[in-house]
């Protein structure tokens, strides 16, 4: 295993980072980057993040969400702000669905800015990160922690918090942490005669089991792949390669051009271009909501795909027929199908589960007033208690990051005992394996990179492109992204 | 402008009758033949709306393995309902319909009101006026989608009526349709109106609208089809759910359920519904307003 | 003589203030939401937002320049084209299709008629959806894979649109065939001629200022085509199916304002070009007939 930091005192060194931050900050030299609702002079944490004036408020405080969850996931979000709702007088959460897609809700976050039509809280993708941060729209959450003296995140899994921290402070206050998995069919791994419990541990291997299994006449695209760039960034990350310079923007210098033409790149879309070529790999445009791949999968069509983590409840609802539909909140019979799926771990390009995190996290606005800035910090803290996180994972698919949450006795039994829990345990050890030190992309232009990274994987699997032309194109786009980024933020 | 009968469902063809008498034997064979070549098409139009039909009513799954024959596997018939309620419709529908009823009612309107001017009153610059009116004919909302988008931001009018419907307040399409229909209003119908002392007000109210009022109700379909069936718009400046218009609203409830994928055919059903309604209910003004341009426009 | 001309001009005027009041509304919508913003777009091209479009600079005309003889503007202007090829002949000749088979007298005929303008009833959205189930190639009734190929997709999506319109280019065709005096079509028969000879030599003739409007409209359609491609392909797979309508909004919700508005400008221009270029193919080649009213 990787070298692991104490929690605590990770907690601390950002807790320290913040502070000097906002010591800076309030210094004057980058006023611009300190929230503008502030002012930027002032006394620190407390006024950026003015925790005590629920306290002051007259009457309930309104705040609004936006998120993109659907399904379940929607329902759990749900059922905590009515729980939320219902045990305390001061706060009125209103959860608002933006669309399916993270990226229709970026969009429609940006296009809120100018006017400051923002949520009081916006569930995004984790990438969202560093470009929040320069928006000068959030409030970073260890601006909050320290405000309040709340040490909840200590308890959070040291990787975590480094992955969504910029320059080591805390931005986003919950996370609704995913990774991705390897969902395949074991009876079509044993009819080819491999072993189903020995599923495919790097991608080279998934194309060894894919010809297997093509040889074996079981199916004729044992692969089908939802083209999304962002497990490019996974691959990219478990390799130790980035999109951008600098440490894939993590380091202490400034991101000035991209890094994608690299050796791990190369090496993966020629896997997946040769892969194509056999006939062994079936790709699927990556579209919101793009729901073929888990119909292969479902109809036997193919006997391998990856996916998120958080598929978990829906493939296992969706494929096997076997859950009790109200557990599901269904209120009709699935029909059983006769279908023996399985997950395993991401098949990293060098090893099993070298990847990255992905998911939603939760970032507080700062364009709200004061009540409301306090009353999203106060939901937060209710979201983050360990019960609440153990919800998250029972029924959102979400891994457990709160410590406390994973060592509970309800999870342990979860992961123990059911189909689902065996297929997320598997998910939460390979967070476990995630590299501290290379948590994978902070780009302020990230929008223009996924979209680049896109273009390259679509080039070449649809668009009959060329491994070094699509690569040296999205290259040069995504650098001239940044440099557009750092000149435009004029 | 009414010098073309458009008709297309009367009888006004079997008037004339026919200067030959083909055997009787002969002429239902040919009947016949054309009854199997039209019933053909029929199948042909109608194939895609019978499948998402019986997606929408089988078991998703069931019909899946089944190998999605042309009839129902394992129906059930609550889909619709369950469509309803989960995919929150008779919220979407009611904006939709509070937004096209808005804007039709408006579009009447204005469209009445300058084409009267244009019509019946003399004032300077009125060819001038009338080019810069059917000039916006040329401009898609299409095209000045991203000043208009920042101007609703300036008035804060996203997730609004007000947003949704503002820039389709007024029709260039409608103003010249019914203006020529108030050309068409006989001399000697205007001089008996103002000897009965009728002013403007009173003659567009008594006797223009009165007489043009089916190219009014047809012009009215016309501006409520494509009003309910906007899409780009709400799209552009619909940020919160609870503002969604059924169009919007649809795809995205069907992806959202992929595990159940006969609720978004469901939905979609639904929301076709209400058009169904009017082309059944105003088919013959429909047939006019669509067909008004291509009459001599 | 003088006196006529002074009451007319106090007629003009009084008349003119109510003209005024009443092009006052239509004249305050086209103001603010097509006149403004042709000038704004215009204005917009010139600069470039920050990301946040908190701040703008100006970039100069570079941005015109750069913008319309870019990849993307061409490329979006090329599908959209394509997009115009593929939908609005298969519209054309499949709406006189159903109307030259259903214009006859036949009991019952009311029926096909009602099928065939059916389509009218569904919205763009639902078409789409309709035929995402179609030609999706998993769960699909049509196993093709017509949307994950650059070379299929945009046909993929131009059958929803096809398919849509059919409605409308039936109800308007079929206006038209009924339109054309019976009489015409009798003295052909008597003449001993060919229904198919009949069609072309006495019925097309008749019906080109229909077709022609409809082309006009379909041409249209397919320039504003948005939502068949929002819902069935988002652009996809390769921006193959990416219009340049559909790149607008793309700038517009996440992009570059800037380029945006050049790019808005430039389809605009095509527009108009489009516009003037049917109107002078309605002028020369159609013959209208005796002049209205």
């Amino acid at each position: 295993m990787t070298t692991r930091t104490h929690p605590r005192l990770l907690g601390l060194v950002s807790l320290a980072l913040a502070a000097t931050l906002l010591a800076a900050a309030c210094g004057g030299d980058s006023g611009e980057e300190a929230a503008p609702g502030g002012g930027g002079d002032g006394d620190g944490a407390a006024e950026l993040c003015p925790v005590d004036a629920l306290a002051e408020a007259d009457g309930p405080v309104d705040i609004t969400l936006w998120h993109t969850y659907v399904g379940l996931t929607n329902r759990t979000l749900n059922a905590l702000a009515d729980e939320y709702n219902s045990t305390q007088d001061a706060v009125r959460v209103r959860v608002e669905n933006q669309g399916a897609a993270y990226e229709e809700l970026l969009r429609k976050y940006r296009q809120g800015i100018p006017s400051g039509d923002l949520p009081t809280i916006g569930v995004m993708e984790d990438t969202n990160t560093q470009f929040l941060a320069d928006s000068g729209t959030i409030v970073p959450a260890a601006v909050c922690a320290e405000a309040d003296g709340y040490d909840g995140y200590d308890d959070f899994a040291p990787g975590v918090v480094d992955f969504y921290s910029v320059d080591g402070v805390l931005q986003p206050a919950s996370f609704n942490v995913s990774t991705v998995l390897l969902y395949y069919n074991r009876d079509h791994f044993e009819q080819a005669g491999l072993d189903p419990d020995d599923p495919p541990e790097t991608l080279a291997e998934v194309a060894e089991y894919a010809r297997a299994i093509k040889a074996a006449g079981v199916v004729d695209r044992p692969v089908v792949l939802n083209m999304q760039p962002w497990f490019v960034e996974f691959w990219l990350t478990g390799a130790g390669e980035g999109l951008v310079d600098n440490d894939n923007g993590r380091g202490d210098g400034e991101t000035t051009a991209g890094a994608f033409d690299n050796e791990a790149t190369h090496r993966l879309f020629d896997q997946l271009a040769t892969m194509r070529d056999e006939g062994l790999l079936e790709p699927v445009p990556g579209t919101e909501g793009q729901f073929d791949h888990y119909f292969a999968l479902g109809l036997q069509q193919a006997s391998m795909t990856i996916e998120t983590s958080t598929a978990v409840t829906t493939i296992n609802a969706v494929l096997e027929g076997n859950l009790d539909p109200a557990e599901l909140g269904l209120d009709f019979e699935l029909p059983p199908i006769d279908i023996n799926v399985d997950a395993g771990p991401f098949p990293g390009l060098d090893a099993a589960n070298q990847g990255q995190l992905g998911g939603g996290v939760w970032y507080l606005t700062n364009t709200g007033t004061d009540e409301q800035i306090a009353a999203a910090w106060d939901f937060v803290k209710f979201v983050n208690e360990p019960e609440k996180q153990a919800l998250w994972h029972l029924e959102g698919s979400y891994l457990p990051v709160r410590q406390t949450t994973a060592q509970s006795q309800e999870i342990q039994d979860f992961w123990a005992n059911t189909r689902p829990g065996r297929w997320l345990k598997v998910a939460y050890d390979g967070l476990q394996n995630v590299d501290p030190a290379h948590p994978g992309p902070l780009i302020g232009p990230y929008t223009e990179t996924r979209a680049a990274v896109r273009e390259a994987l679509d080039g070449l699997m649809f668009g009959g492109r060329g491994v070094d032309d699509v690569i040296a194109e999205a290259d040069a786009t995504i650098t001239q992204a940044i440099e557009d980024y750092n000149d435009e933020n004029f | 402008m009414s010098d073309l009968t458009v008709e297309p469902v009367g009888p006004s063809l079997g008037a004339v009758p026919s200067t030959r008498r083909p055997g009787r034997r002969r002429r239902l064979l040919k009947n016949a033949a054309w009854y199997v070549l039209l019933s053909a098409l029929s199948v042909i139009v109608l194939f895609p709306v019978w499948m998402i039909l019986m997606r929408a009513i089988s078991q998703p799954i069931s019909y899946l393995s089944a190998g999605q024959p042309p009839r129902p596997v394992d129906p059930e018939w609550d889909v619709f309902q369950r469509a309803f309620t989960q995919g929150d419709l008779g919220r979407r529908l009611t904006t939709s319909a509070v937004v096209t009823v808005i804007i039709t009612v408006a579009q009447v309107s204005t469209a009445v009101l300058a084409a009267y001017a244009f019509a019946f009153l003399r004032f300077p610059f009125r060819r001038t006026m009338f080019v810069v009116f059917m000039a916006t004919l040329m401009l898609p909302i299409e095209v000045t989608l991203i000043a208009n988008v920042e101007t609703i931001r300036t008035f804060g009018w996203f997730n609004s009526y007000q947003g949704l419907a503002a820039p389709f307040l007024a029709s260039a399409f409608g103003t010249f349709l019914v203006r020529q229909g108030f050309l068409g209003i006989p001399d000697d119908l205007r001089d008996a109106a103002e000897l009965d002392g009728f002013g403007h007000l009173g003659f567009l109210w008594n006797v223009a609208i009165p007489v043009t009022r089916p190219i009014i109700a047809s012009f009215a379909v016309i501006s409520f089809l494509s009003a309910w069936n906007q899409y780009l718009w709400p799209r552009a400046i619909v940020t919160r759910e609870a503002w969604d218009t059924i169009q919007i609203a649809l795809p995205k409830f069907a992806s959202e359920n992929i595990n159940e994928l006969n609720l978004g055919f469901a939905a979609a059903i639904i929301a076709a519904v209400p058009i169904l309604l009017i082309l059944v209910f105003f088919q013959r003004h429909l047939i006019r307003g669509l067909t008004a341009g291509a009459v001599k426009g | 003589m003088s006196r006529s001309t002074t009451w007319r001009r106090r007629r003009q005027v009084r008349e003119g203030g109510i003209a005024a009041l009443f092009l006052a509304p239509s004249l305050l919508v086209f103001g603010v939401f097509f006149f403004y913003p042709i000038g704004r777009i215009v204005y917009l091209g010139f600069f470039q937002q920050n990301q946040t479009r908190t701040r703008q600079r100006y970039v100069g005309v570079e941005q015109y320049a750069e913008v319309l003889t870019g990849e993307e503007f061409t490329e979006g202007l090329r599908t959209t084209l394509e997009y115009v090829l593929l939908t609005v002949p298969a519209g054309l000749v499949l709406g006189v299709l159903l109307a030259v088979a259903a214009n006859r007298r036949l009991r019952g005929i009311k029926v096909f008629h009602t099928i065939f303008s059916s389509t009218v009833a569904t919205s763009v959205a639902v078409a789409s959806i309709v035929w995402l189930v179609l030609i999706n190639p998993t769960v699909g009734y049509f196993e093709v894979d017509w949307l994950r190929d650059p070379d299929m997709a945009l046909f993929g999506v131009s059958l929803s649109s096809i398919w849509q319109n059919l409605g409308l280019t039936f109800i308007v065709v079929l206006a038209g065939l009924q339109a054309i005096p019976v009489e015409l079509d009798e003295a052909a028969t008597v003449d001993g001629m060919s229904p198919a000879r009949r069609f072309f030599t006495v019925t097309l003739p008749l019906l080109s200022p229909t077709l022609l409007f409809l082309v006009v409209v379909l041409t249209v359609f397919a320039f504003q085509a948005f939502a068949q491609i929002d819902i069935l392909t988002e652009g996809g797979p390769a921006g193959a199916t990416e219009t340049l309508v559909f790149k607008i909004f793309k700038q517009q919700q996440g992009g570059d304002v800037g380029e945006g508005s050049v790019m808005a400008v430039g389809l605009f221009a095509v527009t108009l070009l489009a516009a003037l270029g049917q109107f002078l193919l309605l002028e020369r080649r159609v013959h209208y007939g005796s002049d209205r009213r």
